[in-house]
């Protein structure tokens, strides 16, 4: 486990929704309409993980008239960290919560 | 992209406040920034950006109270992998280092002996030399034949064998230290008051008499002696009245033209051979000066005086006697300390008042401008003491500020010690836990020693002017009654104080270490953030 890692709801519900799609790159918007976290829960998150080479990170091609979007994904090292992360915040009770369908950020 | 007037407000503002952004953030803004664009409700996008702009606000608190830091060195690790770990030990040991930097200042040392010595609020059982301190220089000095150094072993011994044999020693080598029988005098009379006096007694008032025969206190001495024979429990004031030789005694001591308690010649005593031996605890001199004894009978002398002044209505004898009293009450006044200053005050007011009624009426005039003149003074006193009072709650409230923070460093200390020796002999290194205790320790210690060194600093101020030879015995000794504060504070905070003398030291600790908990987290948080994030740009 990243020393950097803190063990928190937050923490595993981001976990868990990059977890269900790992070969996918996620923006950060749709992550926070799953998990239900906002803004300034998320990216203090995504910042740690990336940090602790968890995520790996890349703009996605510009579009004309749309400034380009930030993307993330587990690296090979985070999917087996994130992993490892989540079923150990399962055993100690932190079962995250995703938000439901539709629900807003 | 949605048009709607929040939606762009909040793009427009968060764009805007993205060019005051740490750098180090602001390539995560950007990303932000853009996720905003696909935002659509208006509600969402403003939440959305409320949250970008509360962590970049985090971010430039953080920056703005570490740029310092990170100026002064942490820049060395910020290229390597796990450089917040390393740069936290390096600030741990700038903040050891500068914590013990802190105990080469003598006033800082000075701080934490006192706030230790007075933890229980009584220092009076610590206040001598120690016996084994005052056993070595009492052979040194009767080697040396020091009579100054014997006769300080003398005042300060409390076992009363070994103090009288360094008091004669003492006067054998040099008379003008015979006014140390006075203390051994006044402390044979000071235990039980039932007990008969020690066979030396009289041997010390008899030296008394023949070295200082002007002076008035050893007659109290004497008087003082005849009332503890007479066992008083109840009619005390009457009994005593009606005692012949009491009477006497006391009226040689109000003819007597001189009066001094050897007050000076105490606390020069002990401010020498303090500055001789570089004594750094003004606490055992403190105690020193309160401990010197003043003519046990003070109380009775105005008994003495009312007595005299009621018991004749013969305007002859009523004048001399008046005459009597307010001349002695003048030369009480000119003592040094405060207490035989306002007991002879109003002795010599009682006196001129007296005088008022029988004196001729040649004389009335200058009588008359003597008791207003006095009458003004106690207004002045008052006026003296109501400052002094204010001094002293002000210095009760820096004593409370070292004590508080000396706790806190001990316990700082402690909580190092055990942390560090967990990591050490559990192989805990990796533990975030207790590199968290480990760190915040560190910085309460060093945030207790700034604050104690402050609140100190007038205290060692104090001392300075004390310890100056030139500083008058009159001015040097009330300096070093501040010194009790620190004995008052903690059995203020046990028994309950005024609010007024305890809300601004408990505000001050509030905040500050409010203030040193808000700057540990943040340096902790500084260390969890990433570095620059190179494939970002």
């Amino acid at each position: 486990m990243g020393n950097g890692i803190r063990m928190s709801r937050q923490t595993v519900a981001v976990l868990v929704s990059l977890l269900a799609e790992p070969t996918s790159w996620r923006y950060g918007y749709d992550l926070s309409r799953e998990t239900g976290l906002k803004s300034g829960t998320l990216y203090p998150i995504l910042i740690r993980l990336t940090a602790d080479s968890w995520l790996k990170t890349r703009w996605e091609e510009a579009e004309p008239g749309r400034p380009p979007r930030h993307m993330y994904r587990l690296t090979t090292n985070g999917l087996h960290q994130a992993r490892q992360f989540v079923a150990e915040a399962k055993a100690r009770g932190f079962v995250p919560q995703l938000a439901p369908e539709g629900s807003r950020a | 992209m949605s048009s709607h007037i929040i939606c762009r407000a909040s793009r427009r503002v968060l764009s805007w406040v993205l060019h005051f952004a740490p750098a180090r953030s602001r390539d995560w803004g950007v990303a932000m920034l853009a996720e905003l664009d696909v935002i659509d409700h208006p509600v969402e996008s403003l939440n959305w950006s409320l949250g970008c702009l509360a962590i970049i606000l985090r971010e430039a608190v953080v920056n703005a109270c570490l740029g310092v830091c990170r100026d002064a060195g942490f820049w060395i690790m910020a290229k390597e992998e796990g450089s917040g770990i390393r740069s936290l030990r390096i600030a741990a040991v700038v903040m050891l280092l500068a914590t013990l930097g802190f105990f080469i200042a003598p006033s800082f040392r000075q701080a934490m002996s006192i706030a230790a010595d007075t933890l229980d609020g009584a220092p009076w059982a610590r206040s001598g030399s120690g016996e084994k301190s005052l056993d070595q220089a009492r052979i040194n000095a009767e080697r040396q034949r020091d009579a100054k150094m014997l006769a300080y072993v003398a005042v300060h011994e409390e076992r009363i064998e070994l103090a009288q044999e360094s008091a004669d020693h003492a006067v054998a080598i040099d008379p003008q230290w015979t006014w140390i029988y006075y203390v051994l005098a006044y402390r044979d009379m000071a235990g039980d008051p039932r007990r008969a006096p020690a066979p030396q007694f009289a041997r010390w008032i008899e030296n008394l008499h023949r070295w200082d025969p002007q002076n008035a206190v050893t007659y109290f001495l004497e008087a003082e002696r005849l009332v503890h024979a007479m066992h008083l429990d109840r009619n005390a004031k009457q009994k005593v009245l009606e005692n012949k030789a009491w009477m006497e005694i006391m009226a040689r001591g109000f003819d007597a033209p001189k009066y001094n308690s050897y007050f000076q010649q105490g606390f020069n005593l002990d401010r020498d051979i303090a500055r001789q031996r570089g004594s750094t605890n003004p606490l055992r001199f403190t105690v020193g000066v309160v401990a010197h004894p003043l003519p046990p009978n003070l109380i009775w002398a105005v008994q003495y005086e009312r007595f005299v002044l009621s018991s004749t209505k013969n305007p002859s004898d009523l004048m001399q006697q008046a005459q009597l009293v307010a001349a002695f009450g003048e030369r009480m006044m000119a003592a040094d300390t405060d207490f035989e200053q306002i007991i002879g005050h109003k002795i010599a007011l009682d006196g001129y008042k007296k005088l008022q009624q029988v004196a001729a009426p040649a004389d009335q005039a200058l009588i008359t401008a003597r008791v207003t003149q006095l009458e003004s003074m106690r207004v002045e006193q008052m006026q003296a003491y109501r400052i002094a009072t204010g001094i002293t709650n002000a210095f009760i409230t820096n004593a409370v500020i070292v004590q508080v923070c000396f706790i806190l460093i001990v316990i700082a200390a402690v909580t190092v010690a055990v942390s560090a020796g967990f990591s050490v002999f559990r192989n805990a290194k990796g533990s975030r836990k207790i590199n968290l205790i480990f760190y915040g320790a560190v910085g309460i210690m060093l945030v207790a020693c700034i604050v104690a060194f402050v609140a100190y600093l007038p205290y060692s101020d104090l001392v300075t002017q004390a310890m100056d030879p030139q500083t008058p015995v009159k001015v040097g000794g009330p300096l070093l009654l501040n010194f009790l504060s620190f004995t008052v504070a903690p059995r203020l905070l046990l028994f309950g104080a005024p609010a007024r003398v305890y809300v601004w030291p408990y505000l001050w600790i509030v905040v500050l270490t409010a203030l040193s908990l808000l700057a540990l987290w943040l340096v902790l948080r500084q260390f969890r953030r990433p570095g620059p994030q190179p494939h970002l740009r």
